[in-house]
């Protein structure tokens, strides 16, 4: 077995740069603009961090699937999905005196909503054996409680 | 000239969103205010004492703790329209057989958190008027829901709300307001319920200043406050978020009977210690 490094690791670096109020974050080819941490009016600011976080997390394991998918001849035909985050201590990151506890991502619930031309069975366990490819799940069940349910589209 | 500040009780992070709105209307009036957040009002009124800031958005307890700790020195500023004349219901089931408060002697009376003036102090008043005496005539079953915010957190008196429906008190107390707001939302079935009770007539929030607050300061931003027009639509979400229609020159008339309750009590001997 080799012992090279980028046989067992990949490096991903991000540059960002503060542009008024926005942090732009550049990739290759493109930049992501960060306009918040988070945000209580939910009719406010959609670019926060956690408002990307959430998409990631839901996002991503939903590529995990299809690329799965993919590798397994099998077609994710429809994929819906919904996320729930809890966060814990909003009131210390918004300075309330009183409230001193750190704040944190307590638990995140997500479900989706898949259809492939399987039987139900199959694919919840497809869907679920597919989670142990994914970078995201892997590193969030060590930090919270997170729940990901399959349900199949019928 | 540094920016007036101005505490308030936060126990959802959302409210915050009503303040920076608020902070940005006093801005473009060309009188920044800063916010301060407190967790509890008895930190808040601590604050105000410490001059931490200059003015409070108060309870009416919190106004009369102010009141007492300042001997009345401290500024009354101005009340939300819908503040004023607010009274709390004694809510019992049809079917009860109580039609009369002397009915309840010997029963189980809900209430609402421990600092509540809505759902408790003020009832328990109420109650004391009329001949039915706390710790003995009754028996007080409190729902603890949000202690430290004086009642501005509902769920003590919803609970108590269900604790009538599901026949756990014979009677619970409720703001006028939530009472037609919950007959509304059917959260209580109107043909189920009866208000047996009403309190005379309260106010509720207050803007209470320091009372070394330079007088013309304080009245430069009760103006600007005033200048909140609901018929203008960028004041009007503002206003609806904050629950008003106009804001109004606050009175200390409509306290009366938190003070009564709070010599019958001796609330706060008991609640801070003093």
């Amino acid at each position: 077995m080799n012992d090279i490094y980028e046989s067992t690791h990949y490096d991903l670096s991000l540059r960002g740069i503060l542009m008024d109020d926005t942090f732009k974050v550049y990739t290759a080819n493109d930049a992501i603009q960060v306009t918040s941490d988070v945000n209580f009016d939910i009719q406010g600011d959609a670019k926060s961090s956690l408002n990307y976080f959430a998409s990631s997390i839901m996002g991503g394991i939903a590529h995990t699937i299809i690329n799965e998918g993919k590798r397994a001849h099998l077609e994710i035909e429809e994929l819906e999905g919904k996320i729930h985050l809890t966060l814990a201590e909003p009131l210390t990151i918004l300075g309330v005196k009183g409230y001193h506890e750190p704040p944190s991502i307590k638990t995140c619930h997500i479900t989706y909503y898949v259809y492939a031309d399987t039987d139900n069975d199959s694919l919840i366990f497809f869907c679920n054996e597919a989670l142990k490819k994914s970078y995201i799940y892997h590193t969030l069940q060590q930090a919270m409680e997170l729940t990901i349910q399959f349900t199949p589209l019928v | 000239m540094n920016k007036l500040r101005i505490g308030a009780v936060i126990y959802n992070p959302k409210v915050t969103v009503i303040w920076g709105i608020i902070a940005k209307f006093f801005e473009d009036e060309q009188f920044p205010i800063e916010p301060v957040y407190y967790k509890d009002y008895k930190a808040q009124v601590d604050g105000l004492l410490a001059g931490e800031i200059d003015v409070a958005w108060n309870s009416p307890l919190a106004w009369l703790d102010t009141h007492i700790r300042t001997k009345g020195t401290a500024l009354d500023g101005s009340m939300r329209d819908t503040d004023q004349n607010r009274c709390s219901y004694l809510v019992v089931k049809n079917n009860s057989g109580i039609t009369t408060l002397a009915d309840l002697k010997g029963k189980t009376i809900g209430f609402g958190a421990i600092d509540s003036p809505q759902a408790r102090l003020i009832p328990i008043n109420h109650l004391h008027t009329h001949g039915l005496e706390f710790g003995t005539d009754y028996v007080e079953k409190r729902f603890d829901i949000g202690v430290g915010l004086h009642g501005d957190h509902v769920g003590g008196e919803l609970d108590s709300a269900m604790a009538l429906k599901h026949g756990e008190v014979d009677a619970t107390w409720m703001l006028d307001l939530n009472y037609n707001t919950w007959i509304g939302d059917g959260t209580l079935d109107e043909s189920q319920v009866t208000i047996l009770s009403k309190t005379d007539h309260f106010d509720h929030c207050i803007f209470s200043g320091h009372p070394n607050l330079e007088k013309d300061r304080f009245e430069k931003f009760i103006e600007v406050l005033h200048k909140m027009d609901y018929n203008n639509p960028d004041h009007k979400e503002m206003m609806d978020m904050e629950g008003l229609k106009q804001w109004v020159y606050g009175r200390t008339t409509g306290f009366k009977q938190i003070g009564e309750a709070n010599e019958y009590l001796h609330f706060f001997n008991d609640f801070h210690g003093e």
